[in-house]
């Protein structure tokens, strides 16, 4: 490969190039489903009995760059995003993914009791409300920038908090005290 | 055998009139929807059925039994769900989150199992019993009365326990030194009550030499006032003497005590398992082994003394006070209530804003052992600036929870103290009032006065001991939190002594994950004989090297058993059991020290001959002679002076002259070049002799000499046989093959 472009132009090959990522066109996926299987057919191409969908970023680009495989976990390529799938393919995605990904949002934060080391919270998030223990917080916290946080109690399940500043006052009191 | 529910209880009505006996009743903490809430999922002989808690009579699903074909649990991300199929056509039965993960995984399971024994009986070749639900073992890790989470691996529930725990556990320290401790505590005794002693010589000081209330013969004042001043002159030189024994006391007692808990804290954290040190930063351990050690080392020696000798003084202070004038003592009294009041709210918010600078200043220590190890990949990749930006930031939120901290108590102890000496006014006032009136002498107000300012110094520290407790009772508790977290790999306590071990290792439907919602390994079957090598092989990730975790009982199997010679290796002496088995892992890790003192690391007693021999059957005796200082050459930090495929043979030499009699590979071959390795292929293969070996290579050539390979795939074994076996089948390791051969004459041609 001759490396000496003219005016610093340096012909190579993209990355994505080098690297063989393959993105899917939208405009060639139909998605449908039975029962709670979803199955994929790539027009012209093939059909897919079991496709997972599941997101690259899920914390920072929920909606960017989706991952597609097969029941056996290989990689059929990438959605670069939702965007121009036909409308029925589009729900089943977004309502599979929905169902995927359950990180329930604390909204308000409406009881916390320190007991030995343990804490236990009951608060309010988009997905109802419920009680959790954590033990050892400040180890168990994601912190993803810009107020934005998520807990991790001793289930292991997650909790996010989009921005601590947007909490109320007696929110905000409660979990700064552990935090 | 029945997996019903108690805790919390099914609503009232669910079990009541089904058809016939109830196998499953469990409860899950999500709907279909995927919001929070509860469900019941009720299995009887003939049906499978959903209800929602408000709707007993009529479930939300509906199965018959004999139509389920299959059953498993989908991991989601946050929890899963439990898939039924039915012929075709696979249903989403019910969903949870990760903390009913493991409830419903026994309950999938046996509906698959159940599934298969019908579908083997229609065929008329059953082989196994009807399959029963395993039982969720109770696995205590909530307090059964009060539901708190118990602390990791103990039983005993601290809020039904006990309050003053903390320092109930700080005193026990002292039990050791209970002579020096009884030194201590009688030189304060003693020192307390010099100090009672100068104001109470300032009344006749006062009241018959000063300003006598009667008339007093010159002469007689002149040698009372000589007196006098002796008394104080020799309190005082009683008082320091005191407190200068019993300073060198408590500094004597302070750095014994210390010295064990530093050495408690890190013996405990030897014996702990891997999983304790996978989720902790290895520079906030050095902090706890380090700073809070001494922290809780000063609450032992001044904390509880203080304690308890200001609590004395006050008392007894207090006595003498009312004694003196009651009334005047009243209005001492006065402001009390307040600055109790105010102290015991500030104390949860003090503390928790002390709690947050300590995590904040491991965190940082924690960083900065990260990034100075790391420092060459810093320097490669010249982010210099970044770091010291990334530094910056945590610094400074430090910073900032570090003023926080100190501003507010700043702030809030100077107040505390300005309410409490209120009290001082009000005696000037009404006191003075009651000497110009002369019904109180000049030396009693005086007194009083000075028994005040004595009166007050305990109280001043009453009012900071929430602070002062605040500090130290975080650290101690710091401290208790590493003692506390017993180690999951725990000894039997009737563990089997195998000090010769033959090297028949068996893994049985192992099943482990390191995160519940991801089996990193899945029912694996293996059976090696004793002096077999089995060479393991599969992609990254599929699980070799957990297998050899799990071999070596760095962590424990969750279901399923490891065996070896017919042992679990739960019950084999752990030390009998690593003494037999020679690892040389992917990373190596040498200790700072010489390259001769790291090749005997597991033989101190070996001969130089010994480590010689080892050297040499590793291929290291050559390039480690030729070195200026031969076996005497320091490796440095981590062993950072050598190369990675130096280190990777002193490792290998580590290990053969540890003398095992199963030896664990793990890529150890992987950072030397071909030639070199195809020398230690020899020695190792000399070595392995009558030994059980399990070796991990990516180059397949690297297990060349294995008996057996075995192929994982997703946490399973997916191909197991010998070479010949395994290419006849033309399947993934075939193609694994060919792809090696394919990039192996790339090599030569290039």
């Amino acid at each position: 490969m001759n490396g000496q472009g003219t005016a610093g132009k340096v012909e190579t090959m993209s990355l994505a190039e080098a690297a063989r990522i393959k993105f899917l066109d939208p405009c060639s996926l139909l998605f449908s489903r039975i029962g709670v299987v979803l199955r994929l057919t790539i027009k012209g191409e093939r059909s897919v009995l079991k496709v997972t969908v599941s997101r690259a970023f899920p914390l920072t680009h929920p909606c960017l760059y989706l991952c597609i495989r097969d029941g056996g976990g290989a990689e059929l390529g990438i959605l670069r995003s939702l965007e121009g799938l036909d409308a029925d393919s589009r729900k089943l995605v977004e309502e599979d993914l929905n169902r995927r990904y359950f990180l329930p949002v604390i909204k308000r934060i409406t009881s916390v009791v320190e007991r030995f080391g343990t804490v236990e919270w009951h608060v309010e998030t988009d997905r109802g409300a419920y009680r959790f223990t954590t033990r050892d917080l400040r180890e168990n916290v994601l912190r993803l920038g810009g107020g934005r946080c998520i807990l991790q109690d001793v289930d292991e399940n997650r909790f996010e908090i989009t921005d601590t500043a947007g909490l109320d006052r007696a929110s905000l009191s409660r979990l700064l005290r552990h935090l | 055998m029945a997996l019903i529910e108690v805790i919390p209880p099914p609503p009232d009505g669910l079990l009541n009139g089904l058809e016939s006996r109830t196998v499953i009743a469990v409860g899950t903490d999500l709907t279909i929807q995927g919001t929070f809430g509860e469900e019941w999922l009720v299995v009887t002989e003939g049906k499978l059925r959903v209800f929602e808690p408000g709707n007993v009579g009529l479930p939300r699903l509906e199965m018959d039994m004999g139509s389920i074909t299959g059953s498993e649990i989908e991991g989601l991300i946050g929890g899963g769900a439990l898939l039924v199929t039915q012929g075709r056509e696979t249903q989403q039965v019910l969903r949870f989150s990760n903390a009913c993960q493991k409830k419903f995984s026994h309950v999938a399971r046996y509906l698959q199992d159940l599934a298969q024994y019908r579908e083997d009986r229609k065929n008329g070749c059953e082989k196994k019993p009807p399959p029963e639900i395993e039982h969720e073992k109770d696995e205590g890790t909530r307090c059964p009365t009060c539901r708190l989470l118990l602390p990791e691996g103990s039983n005993v529930c601290p809020a039904c326990l006990n309050k003053g725990r903390v320092l109930l556990r700080i005193i026990k320290y002292l039990r050791p030194y209970w002579r020096e401790t009884s030194f201590v505590w009688i030189t304060m005794l003693i020192g307390l009550a010099i100090g009672l002693v100068p104001p109470y010589l300032t009344r006749p000081l006062m009241d018959k030499v000063l300003v006598p209330v009667v008339a007093v013969p010159f002469e007689d004042r002149m040698k009372l006032l000589g007196l006098l001043v002796l008394g104080l002159l020799g309190s005082q030189v009683l008082s320091h003497a005191v407190g200068i024994l019993r300073s060198r006391a408590v500094v004597r007692l302070g750095a014994h005590l210390s010295n064990d808990l530093r050495i408690e804290i890190y013996t405990h954290l030897q014996w702990l398992s891997l999983k304790f040190f996978q989720k902790r930063q290895v520079g906030s351990l050095i902090s706890r082994v380090m700073g809070d050690t001494q922290a809780l080392e000063r609450v032992i020696v001044d904390g509880i003394q203080y304690l308890v000798v200001n609590m004395l003084t006050l008392v007894g202070i207090g006595i003498v006070l009312f004694v003196m004038n009651w009334k005047l003592a009243l209005a001492v009294i006065i402001p009390m209530p307040i600055v109790i009041v105010l102290s015991r709210l500030s104390w949860k918010y003090i503390h928790s804003l002390w709690h947050r600078y300590w995590h904040y200043r491991s965190r940082i220590t924690a960083d900065v052992n990260d990034t100075l190890s790391g420092v060459r990949v810093v320097k490669a990749f010249a982010r210099e600036q970044e770091e010291i930006v990334r530094f910056r930031t945590s610094s400074e939120t430090m910073m900032g929870s570090d003023m926080q901290a100190e501003q507010t108590s700043a702030t809030f102890f100077p107040i505390l103290w300005f309410i409490t000496s209120t009290g001082s006014l009000l005696v000037w006032y009404f006191g003075g009032q009651e000497v110009l009136r002369t019904s109180m002498s000049m030396g009693t107000l005086m007194t009083f006065q000075a028994y005040l300012t004595m009166f007050y110094g305990p109280l001043q520290f009453l009012s900071h001991i929430t602070d002062y407790l605040a500090r130290s009772l975080t650290s101690a508790e710091r401290v208790f939190e590493v003692l506390d977290s017993d180690s999951d790999v725990k000894e039997a306590q009737d563990c089997i002594r195998m000090p010769s071990i033959k090297g028949h290792v068996e893994l049985k439907n192992v099943t482990f994950s390191y995160e519940a919602s991801k089996p990193v390994l899945k029912n694996i079957n293996l059976d090696v004989t004793p002096g077999e090598m089995i060479g393991l092989v599969g992609r990254s990730g599929v699980g070799k090297s957990t297998t050899i975790n799990l071999i070596c009982r760095f962590y424990d199997v969750q279901e399923g058993e490891i065996l070896i010679d017919g042992v679990n290796v739960r019950n084999i002496h752990q030390r009998d059991l690593r003494s037999q088995i020679g690892v040389v892992l992917q990373d190596t890790f040498l200790f700072d020290g010489t390259i001769a003192e790291n090749i005997a690391y597991a033989r101190p007693d070996a001969s130089l001959e010994d480590i010689m021999s080892a050297a040499t059957a590793a291929n290291a005796h050559d390039f480690v002679t030729k070195k200026a200082d031969g076996y005497d050459t320091k490796v440095g930090e981590r062993g950072q002076a050598l190369s990675a495929g130096e280190r990777q043979r002193i490792a290998i030499a580590r290990a053969i002259l540890h003398n095992p009699k199963i030896l664990i590979l793990d890529e150890a071959t992987a950072a030397v070049d071909l030639d070199t390795e195809l020398q230690i292929q020899e020695a190792i293969g000399r070595l392995i002799r009558g030994r059980t070996t399990l070796a991990i290579a990516h180059r397949l050539s690297t297990l060349r000499n294995a008996n057996r390979l075995v192929l994982l795939k997703d946490g399973e074994i997916a191909e197991l046989g010998t070479h010949q076996e395994l290419l006849a089948k033309k399947g993934e390791f075939a193609r694994m093959v060919d792809v090696y051969k394919e990039t192996s004459s790339l090599v030569e041609v290039v």
